[in-house]
């Protein structure tokens, strides 16, 4: 973890990291929230569970692993799908799978703003077959299921499944995130084993 | 060759839908299990990947926090931080070894199920960071312990050893501290597995809610103790068990990983 990272000024107790971290991915969260969930109450609901299992797991976080943000938006979307899927509903979409499939950011200013593995991502995710981009944005940022995406495009689900699997392992290989294994168990699949 | 027609890696295929669609318990106890066969994957990586694209799709005109979320988001934050604060890494100890550090043990990381049974959350057992040279210390500690004539729990081996176990743990109620003397644990390579301690408290917790006492590493063989520091009370404990697990520590256990059980001296 590095030193100079939020969560680890807020695994060793410092508590002017709590403010710095809020005023840096305060915004983020709150908005994947709303994006998610797409209700205030239900959203601060979860922005609160979030952060306080960012608080409390702080140590969790290796830098040598990804950047602090990526790793803060995986717990976000984690507990967020989570969460949707217990509430077994989604927001209503109001736009069409056409509008659904340009990103909503493609300024120059906000790619400069990314971080390196987002601004990777970005310049991937062009680089994928145009098939496999469409149906990641739908699962990605508009949070569709396979199921969904097989409905609004009218590919065969299988064919969904694939690109989906496909383009993020492709992804994934070109930000160069196949690390060795965590030492940690994932924090948001418990499955209890009979006693 | 045309690279939607080779095979995908199942567990890549399971690892990929739970970063764009979540798991079930269901799906998610076939990742684990699948894991176990393949512990170089990174369980993270593609969640990862999905977080970046996330980033990378969104707009950076993120919408502020609420003033009153914030506020009272500041309010925990500050209340955790300093639980943070107040936390202790652990180590285990061996009579004749000086003691390193080691990182992140009983943190929130190992705090644990076991076998279907849910923690309490929050509840946490720290075994001690000794100080340099203070291995010694502990012996006589221990000693001191037994002839204030505190509850001793002698064990046995555990099912799953891989050869006799034996020992005793020593527990004093009002200090909240104990010791645990074991002989015939075998040198674990921390890469590969940790032992992981459980307490059993009769008055605070049933068998489904064992206390995570963080996990340690056996170095050398032969006779190790092991200081044992309660952070939040535990009342009367009833049995000790330490079980083999993934470096770390588990989520869930198997209670069939036992390798020592320590009941009260009756």
């Amino acid at each position: 973890m590095s030193i100079n990272s939020l969560l680890a000024r807020i695994a060793q107790g410092d508590q002017a990291a709590v403010q710095e971290c809020l005023a840096r991915y305060g915004g983020m969260v709150w908005s994947l929230a709303i994006r998610f969930l797409g209700n205030t109450a239900e959203a601060e609901d979860a922005v609160q569970d979030i952060f306080v299992e960012l608080w409390k797991n702080a140590d969790r976080y290796n830098s040598a692993l990804s950047s602090e943000s990526t790793y803060i938006t995986m717990v976000t979307r984690r507990r967020l799908i989570d969460r949707r899927r217990k509430l077994g509903r989604r927001p209503e979409l109001t736009t069409l799978p056409d509008a659904m499939a340009e990103p909503v950011s493609n300024s120059p200013v906000a790619r400069v703003e990314l971080v390196d593995e987002a601004a990777k991502a970005a310049t991937a995710l062009s680089e994928l077959r145009p098939e496999q981009q469409q149906v990641l944005r739908l699962a990605v940022y508009h949070g569709l299921t396979h199921e969904e995406i097989a409905r609004s495009t009218g590919l065969p689900l299988g064919t969904v499944k694939t690109h989906a699997r496909r383009g993020l392992l492709r992804l994934r290989e070109i930000l160069g995130l196949r690390q060795p294994a965590l030492s940690s168990p994932t924090p948001t699949l418990v499955g209890g084993l009979s006693p | 060759m045309n690279e939607n027609k080779l095979p995908l890696d199942h567990l890549e295929a399971l690892l990929a839908d739970r970063a764009l669609q979540g798991a079930d318990p269901a799906e998610q106890a076939g990742i684990n299990c699948l894991l176990k066969q393949k512990p170089t994957q990174n369980s993270d990586a593609l969640d990862l990947t999905a977080a970046a694209l996330d980033m990378a799709l969104s707009s950076n005109q993120h919408e502020p926090l609420p003033a009153h979320l914030l506020s009272k988001l500041q309010s925990q934050g500050e209340a955790i931080v300093g639980e943070n604060k107040s936390r202790k890494v652990v180590e285990p100890v061996r009579m004749e070894q000086a003691p390193t550090p080691q990182p992140a043990l009983g943190s929130k990381k190992s705090l644990i199920q076991w076998a279907g049974w849910a923690v309490a959350a929050g509840v946490l057992i720290y075994i001690m960071l000794p100080k340099p040279g203070s291995v010694k210390s502990h012996e006589l500690a221990y000693q001191e312990m037994k002839d204030r004539g505190v509850v001793s729990y002698p064990g046995t081996t555990g099912p799953k050893a891989e050869g006799p176990v034996s020992g005793e743990i020593v527990w004093d109620d009002k200090t909240q501290t104990g010791y645990m003397k074991l002989q015939g644990l075998p040198v674990n390579d921390p890469a590969k597995s940790q032992f992981q301690l459980w307490i059993f408290d009769d008055r605070k917790f049933t068998e489904k809610t064992p206390v995570d006492g963080g996990v340690f590493d056996v170095k050398r063989n032969g006779e190790v103790i092991i200081p044992i520091k309660a952070n939040i009370k535990v009342s009367k404990p009833s049995l000790f068990a330490i079980t083999k697990e993934q470096p770390g520590g588990v989520m869930v256990s198997d209670r069939d990983k036992i390798v020592f059980v320590a009941k009260p001296k009756s």
